[in-house]
């Protein structure tokens, strides 16, 4: 069943990468509705990843805003070697955490407020490709309590850790993406995400007992 | 590292199924065997169902929209000019290499000039902080006509409108702000109600007009106006944007340090020439002799000859655009096709502005003032809690 899972997982990303390859060119040549497009392919999970690794809101909004801009800007230095979009999460990656370490560690606010989305092609675009990476409603049943906890959490991680955590375990990204957005090793990304659910299983010891 | 160790280290891999089928199986077995590992393995895939069961933030429906504008904005501005073809591609050749023949001349004599002139303490009297374009715009008219260098220095006041990144005096307005984008189009808007446009490029470089700005961002969160104008314009702009530093709650010390309660737009001028001498004796080492009493250079006395001096003198007054034909009233004037006559209009206007800009810098009347505006989370909600501002009002000197 995971397996299978798995493969229509894999099937549908390179279903996006060769959709990501025309809207590159595309966009290369000015186009500028492909990359409206790319935009709104990504823009829910860059915020989402940034908006894990910076918790403020507006913060959040500013760099997922300036990620799409350098990438539009480099857009002509993408060689296709990596994929699109780990490029895209490296640019977006890497903007936090050169945010991070100039603002320092800011305390945590949460992210769980229901937010006032209206119904713009963006969201609809985006929702499918939301519902594909959630496919299980019951995985969106926890508290906000909960997830205030675990954001804390994450929070206090060290920078290198908490990527790693958020790319695997939020975003889903297997181990060789996440090496590629990270620009580490494949070993380096194992060890990593080990010691960082060590550290989250020691922060969360009251929450995991309960589950 | 024992077996068990090893077997420790590879559980979350287990569990993300990231292991060879050999090693899978290996860990398989060793938690079917062990308890205490099978435990350890249930507890590291309970954090991973927590991490993965928070709830996805979705971005904010108006991002695209404001990415897409911000991207075409920038495109705009970074807009790659067509390729230049055959003739203009040598005369653009030229053209940098006459500007770096030029820069290095000027480079070369003011390195000549420190060297062989012994360091004199700065004078109290003179205005403009530091560098060339302070010292060699200086337009007194007695020194001008009476000096052989005058002539040199007039043409120097024109490099130096074209380079103003060496223009006088430099004020700083930090801002510090919850939404950058609205104070973005509010600094704009005062700014443009100022006749300080943005500065545009022609094929033949920067156009000149008398006052204008550079947008840049500096970073995610922070955006740098660079604006060159008189000193009104400057206190005016300074003035317009008290009301959206108060918007943005900006702490009472902040307010009083941009001297918001001087009306008077020539009081403020008085600030910033205060801000000049500020620079002035903060920086003196790197300020130039402009009036030290010494003897030029050699290097310096050749320049002088090459670009003052009678002849220079001469050929300035007969290429002056008042006597050229066509521009006057007379005879040959009327037989001229209109369509010249127009384009003569234009390149006179655009002289003459090149000159306002040129006076400007020369007169020492066209000041920098550096607006960064800087990204504040909680701008808006806890004003009291941000870090002191130390920049505001800041007399810098060069970059």
């Amino acid at each position: 069943m995971a397996g299978e899972s798995d493969a229509a997982a894999a099937a549908s990303r390179e279903a996006l990468v060769f959709e990501d390859t025309a809207l590159v060119d595309a966009t290369r040549k000015g186009d500028m509705s492909a990359f409206g497009t790319l935009v709104a392919k990504y823009q829910d999970r860059i915020f989402n990843m940034v908006s894990r690794m910076c918790p403020r809101r507006a913060e959040a909004e500013e760099l997922t805003q300036e990620a799409f801009l350098r990438a539009l800007e480099r857009i002509g230095q993408f060689r296709g070697h990596s994929r699109f979009y780990t490029w895209l999460f490296r640019i977006a990656a890497n903007l936090a955490l050169s945010h991070r370490r100039r603002v320092g560690r800011i305390k945590f606010q949460s992210m769980t407020d229901p937010d006032s989305c209206g119904g713009t092609q963006a969201d609809r675009l985006t929702a499918a490709l939301a519902a594909r990476r959630q496919p299980d409603p019951a995985k969106d049943a926890i508290s906000a309590e909960t997830a205030r906890a675990v954001m804390a959490a994450i929070e206090e991680l060290d920078d290198d850790f908490r990527l790693v955590v958020i790319l695997r375990d939020v975003e889903g990204m297997d181990y060789a993406e996440v090496a590629e957005v990270t620009g580490a090793a494949s070993g380096t990304v194992k060890s990593r995400l080990h010691r960082a659910r060590l550290i989250l299983r020691e922060k969360l010891a009251h929450l995991v007992d309960v589950r | 590292m024992n077996k068990r160790d090893r077997i420790r280290e590879q559980l979350s891999a287990y569990i993300d199924g990231e292991l060879s089928p050999s090693q899978m199986q290996r860990v398989g077995e060793a938690v079917e065997a062990d308890a205490e590992l099978a435990a350890e393995l249930e507890s590291l895939r309970a954090v991973r169902e927590l991490l993965r069961s928070l709830p996805a933030a979705r971005a904010p429906g108006d991002l695209m929209d404001s990415i897409l504008q911000q991207a075409e904005r920038s495109r705009l501005v970074a807009a790659p000019a067509p390729a230049p073809t055959g003739a203009l591609r040598w005369f653009r050749r030229f053209a940098i290499a006459a500007i770096l023949a030029i820069a290095a001349c000027i480079g070369a004599a003011i390195v000549t000039q420190l060297w062989t002139v012994p360091a004199a303490p700065t004078t109290a009297g003179r205005t403009g902080p530091a560098g060339r374009g302070t010292a060699l715009a200086k337009n007194d008219k007695s020194e001008h006509n009476e000096q052989p260098g005058g002539y040199a220095r007039k043409k120097y006041a024109v490099v130096a409108a074209s380079a103003p990144s060496s223009a006088p005096a430099v004020a700083n307005v930090d801002i510090y702000t919850g939404d950058l984008r609205a104070v973005q189009r509010d600094v704009e808007r005062i700014l443009g109600a100022n006749s300080i446009k943005p500065a545009t490029r022609r094929k033949s470089g920067r156009k000149a007009v008398a006052a204008f700005f550079h947008a840049r961002r500096l970073s995610a969160g922070q955006v740098q106006y660079e604006i060159y104008a008189t000193d009104d314009q400057i206190a005016a702009v300074r003035k317009e944007l008290g009301p959206v530093i108060a918007t943005q709650n900006a702490p009472r010390s902040f307010v009083k340090a941009l001297r918001l309660s001087d009306s008077d737009a020539s009081e403020y001028s008085g600030v910033l020439r205060q801000d000049r001498q500020v620079a002035n004796e903060r920086t003196p080492a790197t300020s130039p002799s402009a009036e030290r009493p010494s003897k030029p250079s050699p290097f310096l006395r050749v320049l002088r000859g090459l670009f003052g001096g009678g002849k220079a003198e001469k050929k300035r007054a007969s290429s002056c655009p008042a006597s050229r034909p066509g521009e006057g009233n007379g005879p040959v004037a009327a037989s001229l096709p209109a369509s010249r006559r127009k384009q003569d209009k234009k390149q006179k206007a655009q002289r003459e502005q090149l000159a306002a800009t040129s006076r400007a810098v020369a007169n020492n009347q066209q000041s920098r003032l550096l607006i960064t505006l800087n990204y504040r989370g909680d701008a808006r909600s806890a004003p009291a809690s941000r870090p002191s501002v130390p920049a505001v009002d800041r007399a810098r000197g060069n970059r």
